[in-house]
């Protein structure tokens, strides 16, 4: 039915404005015209039914409501706190604080403690277990004076050697043994070596080993440590 | 559309809305007792609205607060172009949006999604029948509101307070037309939601005469 002629409203139009014509918010002009749709349409009636109970059962379920007074209150210490904090956080910066601020931001202050704290305790942690060292590792360069590298270093002398290229332990052996009698190899890695002389080792061999060691073309780098801790860095 | 409907009509005067703006200029500069006032006229209203959002009473309390500060708080930042309820209301119902949020967060922990619906009161001299039947349809539709997302239930329950599309388009923020088209999804569903003889109770005549009261709109 064409409803246009005695209603400005389609059917249309009707039907979205259903649930405010339920709900009483329509205009009364609205409402009208919504309603003389209604008497016509059994259709829109069924909706208007669908409605109406969907709107009670919205309304049906009432919550425990609290204690007005109570609440207020509440809210007011809330508003209260709150403003006192504002007004502090308005109160001049002492000198140290400005200073600070232009440092780090005052929001960061935290992170910044937090993160200061922990730089401390590295450092205080790094110097109870900072381990002795004699000397830091020192490259050779046989060309030069070996003793002269050699002239601060205490027994026992450890050797760090790295290689080009993959090594197997008895290769590195092999190396050390044509020079002197006793040593220890220890494998680190299977690139980097450490070879142990004892206290007794005699200054010539060690000039020989250091010639021998810069002479194979798979050893890149000679370091002297002091002791295995220094070795392990 | 063309067609306007009219300002105000969730049940709210005009000399009311008169009253809530005269409030609010007072709260603008501060005024504690004007805040009173306008807390103690909203405190009913946001508490069933964000209530009917969240169905946890252990948070209303605290989205009413929210709700409430921010009004105090930002009272210099409204600007009159809507009515002080629908401001209000808009606060409120992105406050329980949020809570909504980190509740499915922790509905999802927990597992806790249990919901005891409430039972309607029947008209004493109710056919025992068309009641068991109306209870039904009732428990049903709750139950259907309840799976609506937060965005056509916010529609649904503000309808139900008696807003205009145009003050739930304030509210929600959105166009009229998406309020329309949320109502429009909102009912589809819960028409498919309803079971057969849910759906035969809507058509009893009967039917609408069974509730002890007619829709109780805020």
């Amino acid at each position: 039915m064409d409803t246009k002629h005695t209603n400005q409203l389609s059917r249309e139009e009707a039907f979205e404005l259903l649930p405010w014509h339920v709900n009483g918010s329509l205009s009364d002009e609205l409402n009208q015209q919504v309603i003389a749709h209604l008497e016509v349409c059994p259709e829109l009636r069924a909706e208007a039914a669908l409605l109406a109970s969907t709107v009670f059962a919205t309304n049906a379920d009432e919550p425990k409501y609290g204690q007005v007074d109570e609440s207020f209150k509440a809210l007011m210490n809330r508003i209260d706190a709150d403003e006192r904090q504002e007004e502090l956080s308005k109160t001049p910066d002492r000198p140290w604080r400005q200073w600070l601020s232009g440092l780090v931001p005052t929001s960061r202050w935290s992170q910044a403690f937090s993160a200061a704290m922990l730089v401390v305790l590295g450092l205080a942690v790094g110097l109870v277990l900072q381990p002795v060292s004699v000397i830091d590792p020192v490259p050779v360069n046989p060309a030069e004076d070996p003793y002269r590298v050699l002239a601060g270093v205490k027994e026992p002398l450890i050797l760090s050697l790295q290689f080009s290229d993959d090594v197997d332990e008895m290769f590195v052996k092999g190396l050390v043994a044509s020079v002197v009698n006793e040593y220890r190899v220890e494998q680190k890695s299977q690139r980097r070596y450490l070879v142990f002389l004892p206290k007794k080792t005699d200054a010539g061999e060690i000039t020989a080993l250091l010639k021998t060691l810069n002479n194979n073309a798979q050893v890149q780098r000679i370091e002297i440590v002091a002791d295995s801790t220094e070795a392990d860095k | 559309m063309g067609k306007q409907v009219a300002a105000g009509s969730n049940r709210q005067s005009a000399a009311e809305r008169d009253d809530d703006r005269q409030l609010m200029a007072l709260v603008v500069h501060k005024d504690r007792t004007a805040f009173e006032q306008l807390y103690k006229r909203y405190y009913h209203r946001v508490f069933q609205f964000a209530y009917r959002m969240v169905k946890d009473h252990g948070v209303v309390e605290e989205i009413v607060d929210d709700t409430m500060f921010a009004v105090w708080k930002s009272a210099a930042s409204f600007q009159g172009k809507s009515a002080v309820s629908t401001w209000i209301f808009g606060i409120a119902y992105r406050r329980a949006l949020k809570t909504l949020e980190k509740g499915r967060k922790h509905q999802a922990m927990s597992g806790d999604n249990e919901q005891i619906y409430a039972e309607p009161d029947m008209h004493p001299t109710a056919d025992p029948a068309a009641a068991a039947q109306a209870r039904d349809l009732h428990r049903q539709l709750q139950q259907g509101i309840d799976h609506l997302s937060s965005d056509h239930k916010a529609v649904m329950m503000l309808t139900g307070m008696g807003y205009s599309y145009g003050e739930i388009s304030e509210i929600v923020d959105c166009p009229e037309n998406t309020v329309k088209t949320r109502m429009f999804h909102a009912l589809k569903y819960l028409k498919n939601h309803l079971s057969d003889s849910a759906l035969g109770a809507l058509s009893n005549p009967e039917q609408k005469n069974l509730w002890t009261q007619n829709t109780p709109i805020s």
